[in-house]
């Protein structure tokens, strides 16, 4: 019977790349914070030019409002009194210093009121609202005016201005003040992005640090998570890093007992294996005992790898994808009903103990297999007590499978080294793995979610597998 | 004469095989690899393929799929180191007849190969659904459930009695004791002691009570035969 194994390509992983301190400035956290400063500039310049809008806007309309109104009161004087009236109102107004420019003129753009010298050649005749610069008699130079015309039916022309450079001081030192704000404000953010920056980077550079502490060969580290308080996305990470860590070096551990144990069991059988072929060899086997001797250790060996195997399947969680829906009464029923024969002729009377459907989730195959090993390991070691019930009942958790014997039972002091692995209590009882029957018992019951657990009988062993009910399953 | 095709590229494996099916009547070809062997297999002229489901440069279940989708209905069984219950149901969901976890007994293959090789051949009897098996002086009414040996009446367990249908059905063959758990209660583990044996026994002795000629014999590191002796 040869044994076709393939040699695993074992390559190792290649070591993780180093975190490289100079590569942080073009790093993702950085990338961020540029973002982050650059929507707060934009940000920044949008509302800057709102303001400005906005403020002119309102500026621009108080002018207009004022002028208009100046102009609509001479132009009234002037059609109801005639030209001089009109002229006495200017004089008027301009004997009050105010920021204001006026100018009537008759029909040879002759001047007959006003503080202007003469019609700015860019104002047309009829204006409703312009922005130009005027030159008021007695001033060094022009000055900003807000500025509305009017001509009269008779050839007239009235202008009527109004100073703009309050306003315009008003509007530079607004923009002067924005502009520090944002300023300052910028500031702010590029410190705290740098801060927000530096930060993230530290706390992902410390779990990346652990990740490859770990891809290094140092299981044990762990990410500091602070357990009280913030809980923040990093702890969570932290949380979730370390978890899974944990887990892996669980399954390594397993993984090291498992090959320890095997390496450990499988010792003694080969020997005895090798000790027969050479026998043969040298001798011959003329009536083919030990032939035969060698296939059934051969038998044994490939059986408890088969279940080690199995076990390793169950402790990982392979399988669950393939729950469905059934009845542990059936199964124990139908497990009793395989067994009976042979338990008949062992001397043992096996029962099933039912009293009616007990619904379950479960791995048809290994629940079944758990049973199966359950009820031979309580023929091999249980049959002197000539009973073994095993009992399927629904509990308030769930669901139970009991398998009772009335042998001599496990003494509460061993029967944690019962459940383990290669836990074998009696070292003559090496036939076929009795000790891995148990341990994937009880690996199939963790993998749906239950447990198993050893009790006394009086005498006797009870093996209880507790399952989760079918709807929590 | 009966052709199988072995796709296997372990060689020991492979001329383990084939110097095993060669003593048992076959002729057989070896395939060292999944291409090679999707290449012999697809014109349809085998009566089994016996197919690794590791090979190099394509896999047994690619192999199976395209011989499947090529309209290729040859019987395939087969072989993996993946022997695991989730495995096997992958493979037989990929339309395998039958799957053998390795290692394996040479005895377990060729009774699994026959077996597969008269499904694929039902022209024996000819019948459609058959409500009668009989063997000799062996009556068996499938729908009443009455067995008589000789005209005597026989009782067996319902358990026994599709032990012993399963046995009829493969009349001549060898049934392993794998075989026989996996038709009868439908599970896929080694129960590891002789549990089946005991139940074989126990149809045996009612079957073969009253000194007639035995029918039902063990074949020494294989499995049971229902048959001449």
């Amino acid at each position: 019977m040869p044994l076709t194994t393939r040699p695993a390509e074992a390559s190792p992983p290649p070591p993780p790349a180093p975190l490289r301190r100079q590569n942080w400035p073009r790093s993702t956290t950085t990338r961020i914070a540029l973002l982050v400063f650059l929507a707060m500039v934009g940000t920044s310049a949008i509302i800057l030019g709102f303001i400005a809008r906005v403020t002119q806007g309102q500026l621009d309309a108080d002018a207009r409002t004022l002028i208009t109104a100046e102009r609509e009161a001479i132009v009234s004087t002037f059609n109801r009194d005639g030209a001089n009236a009109a002229r006495d109102v200017i004089m008027a107004e301009l004997r009050i210093p105010r920021a204001v420019a006026l100018r009537l003129e008759d029909a040879g753009h002759r001047g007959i009121a006003g503080n202007i010298s003469a019609w700015p050649a860019t104002l047309p005749r009829q204006a409703d609202f312009l922005r130009i610069d005027l030159m008021r008699t007695g001033q060094d130079g022009p000055e900003p005016f807000a500025v509305t015309s009017h001509t009269f039916s008779n050839g007239y022309r009235l202008l009527v201005g109004r100073n703009l450079a309050e306003e315009e001081r008003l509007t530079a030192t607004l923009t002067t003040s924005l502009f520090a704000a944002v300023g300052l404000a910028l500031l702010l953010a590029t410190g705290i992005s740098f801060l927000v920056t530096r930060t993230i980077a530290r706390r992902i550079e410390t779990i990346a640090n652990v990740a490859g502490a770990v891809a290094g060969g140092d299981l044990a580290r762990r990410v500091e998570v602070q357990t009280v308080g913030t809980g923040d996305a990093f702890d969570r990470l932290g949380t979730a890093l370390n978890a899974m860590l944990g887990r892996i070096e669980l399954l390594l551990d397993e993984l090291r007992s498992v090959t320890d144990g095997l390496a450990h069991d499988l010792r003694s059988p080969l020997t005895r294996l090798k000790a027969r072929i050479d026998r043969v060899q040298r001798d011959g086997d003329a009536a083919g005992t030990d032939i035969a001797a060698i296939g059934a250790e051969a038998d044994a060996l490939l059986a408890m790898l088969d279940n080690s195997l199995e076990i390793s399947r169950a402790e990982a969680g392979i399988g669950r994808d393939r729950f469905v829906a059934m009845d542990l009464a059936t199964l124990a029923s139908d497990m009793v009903d395989m067994y009976e024969p042979l338990a008949e002729d062992n001397g043992v009377r096996l029962t099933a103990v039912v009293a009616g459907p007990v619904p379950i989730r479960a791995h048809r195959e290994l629940l079944g297999r758990a049973l199966s090993n359950l009820i031979d390991n309580a023929l091999r070691y249980g049959a002197t007590g000539g009973a073994i019930e095993v009992i399927a009942e629904t509990t308030a958790d769930g669901a139970r499978l009991t398998i009772a014997d009335r042998g001599p039972g496990i003494d509460p002091a061993d029967r944690d080294d019962a459940l383990r692995r290669f836990g074998r209590l009696d070292a003559a009882r090496s036939a076929r793995g009795a000790g891995l029957g148990l341990a994937l018992a009880a690996a199939i019951a963790r993998l749906h979610g239950g447990a198993l657990t050893l009790h006394g009988n009086k005498p006797g062993l009870r093996v209880a597998i507790d399952l989760p009910g079918r709807e929590q399953g | 004469m009966t052709r199988i095709l072995c796709v296997e590229d372990d060689s020991t494996t492979a001329d383990y095989i084939a110097k095993g099916l060669g003593e048992a009547g076959f002729t057989v070809d070896v395939a060292s690899d999944g291409r090679d062997g999707l290449f012999r297999a697809s014109d349809g002229s085998y009566d089994a393929i016996v197919l690794d489901r590791m090979l190099p440069g394509m896999d047994g279940l690619s192999v199976l799929a395209a011989l499947r989708a090529g309209g290729v209905t040859t019987p395939v069984i087969m072989l993996s180191a993946l022997a695991s219950l989730d495995e096997r149901v992958k493979g037989l969901h990929g339309g395998s007849d039958d799957y053998l976890g390795k290692p394996f007994a040479f005895a377990e293959l060729l009774a699994r190969i026959e077996a597969l090789r008269r499904r694929a051949a039902p022209a024996v009897t000819g019948e459609g659904q058959v409500t009668r098996l009989a063997y000799e002086d062996l009556e068996v009414d499938l729908l009443t459930r009455r067995v008589l040996r000789g005209g005597r009446r026989i009782d067996l367990q319902p358990r026994e009695f599709r032990l012993l249908e399963f046995l009829l059905r493969h009349r001549d063959q060898v049934v392993t004791r794998t075989m026989l758990l996996e038709d009868v209660w439908d599970y896929h583990f080694d129960p590891g002691t002789n549990v089946i044996d005991v139940h074989v026994s126990r149809l045996r002795k009612k079957l073969d009570e009253g000194g007639a000629r035995p029918l039902l014999h063990t074949v020494r590191g294989a499995g049971y035969r229902l048959g001449e002796g």
